[in-house]
């Protein structure tokens, strides 16, 4: 008769689990089908969440694209880790905000470069010297300009043409791709600055001002006729003291601002005192350099960012939500799941 | 709404799994919808379209996944956040109600322990029959009205608690083209005054004409976007498997299934030849 051996039994038992175990577990492919860019392809190495999506945008399928500094994570103090070393090192064109955002960032990228990797910093590209904003968090004896232009969709255009031009320029083989992605990308951005453009007038005049936690709205709001009050955090990004926040009490409540905003990346209590003792409506949510969603979400790009933020000050400043909560947000070359954000 | 809820998309459902036997009638279904959102999940018979909405409502235990409304995940019960409208042909029309009473059920979530409406109760139930067009049939039996009438019952029902996120399961189904436009145009127009719309609808057409973002599931979900994007041959074929033609015309979409290649006379005398 034939019989099988305990051990045999078990042996054989335990590789059947495995293999079951393996097909089961296989994680699970993300939304919808993604290409993802082979090797040999040019790689893009950036920095926070929104460059790297506009990266992407332009880059497409055509080239890797990786940021290195992980959504929620204080762009202003981050310092770089030894795999960012790594993928700098490896990177044929490194492209930054600039305007001293990624100071350590930019030493290690110029340190451990290859040879004939290009460094671009899109801020400096972008606006001149004497367009340079100078405010509450980012003071001129400071010496460092206000280094959030891309919440003004007109400038992350301008970051995505450069990143176009750099892409043309460094791989040529692929520069229809490149030239159609900005072009889709340019006609959307136009769309967006409109739906911005139509919620802002929704807000009732008077209600058009910014009281936030980080100053991130300063080349946004000019543009649409907004006006950005203050920013609590002082310029070394610790807390205010309690004479600041007495005095911006006083502020808010002379200014009448329905609403002040802080944001998840810098939670703070102090707003949080500020709006009880003003009777505003405090609103923690707006975002410069995490974007809204997981990768692979239509949600998950600098239109969801920009659209989202847009939603909550209209809704928060007694305009006209509806304006912009259904715009198209989903990224040009497709879900965006394949893309490394600095995790 | 309070502002910790607003960190979250309204609605995310994150690798989601159901069967309601052996074989998955959802495969890993993932997406989001933040507020504001007027979005129509799209699909076939039997592509899983009302089981997704169930496991929305959480009537429904996913396999594998999770939904969370507002950050919450959803548990066993309704979340608090959604108004829902069945589909009509769900629903036992010889129960002897009348509008209004059909209406105020609505309310029943958020009563108190003692059986009998509020004041704010009935006067909300006003409003939205005034503003639904439905006042004057306040006291008719719910059988005697037209399919865009119950519908408009139904979706006053829904929004009596005034929920943020409105959910209905095929609203275009049973009524003839008219009212099937007048019912898209009342969803839009509640889209407009704030609330997240998620329906299900087997009618591409009068979907892509209506509805900013569509989600297109057969058991998977194959793309999303809005209509210009996603109602294309390749992504209509693999939703739909089926040869699906898209017609584009001045800024219309007009999708169908392509033509046959042969008549009933043909199947005949290819029978009886």
């Amino acid at each position: 008769m034939f019989t099988v051996s305990r051990p045999l039994f078990w042996a054989v038992t335990l590789v059947l689990f495995a293999v079951i175990g393996a097909a089961c577990g296989r994680p699970p492919a993300r939304l919808q089908e993604e290409q993802v860019p082979e090797e040999g392809h040019l790689l893009v190495v950036t920095t926070v969440a929104p460059i790297t999506n506009i990266a992407y945008n332009v880059a497409g399928q055509a080239a890797k694209v990786v940021g290195i500094i992980p959504e929620g994570v204080d762009s202003h103090t981050f310092e770089p880790r030894p795999s960012d070393a790594q993928y700098l090192a490896e990177a044929d064109v490194i492209v930054l905000n600039g305007l001293n955002l990624e100071l350590p960032t930019l030493r290690l990228a110029e340190k451990r470069k290859k040879e004939d990797a290009e460094i671009v910093l899109l801020g400096e590209q972008t606006i001149t010297p004497d367009q340079y904003v100078y405010d509450f968090s980012f003071p001129k004896e400071a010496g460092d300009p206000n280094p959030h232009l891309w919440p003004n969709p007109i400038y992350a255009l301008r970051y995505a043409e450069i990143v176009r031009d750099v892409l043309v320029a460094r791989d040529p083989a692929n520069a229809d791709e490149y030239r159609a992605n900005y072009a889709a990308f340019e006609e959307r951005i136009r769309a967006l600055d409109e739906a911005i453009r139509r919620a802002v007038e929704s807000i009732p005049p008077g209600n058009r001002k910014l009281l936030t936690y980080h100053d991130s709205w300063a080349y946004f709001a000019p543009r649409y006729g907004m006006e950005v009050i203050g920013a609590i955090q002082p310029a070394d990004f610790s807390e205010p003291s309690a004479q600041e926040v007495a005095r911006l009490i006083e502020q808010i409540r002379e200014a009448r601002v329905p609403a002040i905003f802080g944001s998840e990346v810098f939670p703070s209590t102090v707003l949080e005192q500020i709006a009880r003792e003003t009777g505003a409506r405090y609103v923690d949510d707006l975002r410069d350099d995490d974007l809204p969603g997981e990768p692979g979400d239509p949600l998950h790009s600098y239109f969801g960012l920009m659209a989202e933020n847009v939603r909550i000050m209209a809704d928060a400043l007694g305009g006209d939500p509806g304006l912009i909560a259904n715009f198209d947000t989903s990224n040009i070359p497709g879900p965006d799941g394949h893309v490394r954000y600095g995790r | 709404m309070s502002a910790a809820n607003e960190h979250f998309p309204l609605v995310q459902v994150e690798n989601l799994w159901f069967g309601y036997g052996a074989t998955p009638v959802l495969e890993d279904v993932s997406f989001t919808l933040r507020r504001g959102q007027f979005a129509a999940v799209v699909g076939p018979s039997g592509a899983g379209k009302t089981t997704l909405l169930r496991l929305i409502l959480g009537l429904l235990k996913p396999n594998r996944g999770y939904v969370t409304i507002a950050g919450e995940r959803v548990n066993g019960r309704p979340s608090v956040h959604i108004g829902y409208v069945p589909q009509l042909n769900a629903i036992d029309w010889t129960f002897p109600v009348t509008v209004e009473q059909v209406v105020l059920m609505g309310r029943i979530r958020q009563a108190p322990f003692w059986p009998w409406y509020r004041r704010q109760d009935k006067a909300r139930m006003e409003m939205l029959l005034e503003q639904l067009g439905i006042a004057h049939l306040r006291r008719r039996h719910i059988r005697d009205l037209s399919g865009g009438q119950q519908q408009r019952v139904f979706l006053a029902r829904a929004l009596m608690a005034d929920p943020d996120l409105l959910i209905l399961d095929e609203p275009t189904a049973g009524v003839d083209m008219h009212t099937a436009e007048q019912i898209l145009h009342l969803l839009a127009d509640l889209n407009r005054a704030g609330k997240t719309v998620l329906i299900t609808t087997h009618d591409l057409n009068t979907a892509a004409a209506h509805v900013p973002w569509m989600l297109c599931l057969n058991g998977r979900l194959i793309a999303q976007g809005p209509p210009e994007a996603v109602l294309v041959e390749d992504i209509l074929n693999r939703t739909y498997r089926a040869e699906m033609v898209v017609i584009r015309q001045n800024g219309l979409l007009l999708v169908h299934q392509k033509p046959h290649a042969h008549t009933y006379r043909d199947l005949l005398e290819g029978e009886f030849s």
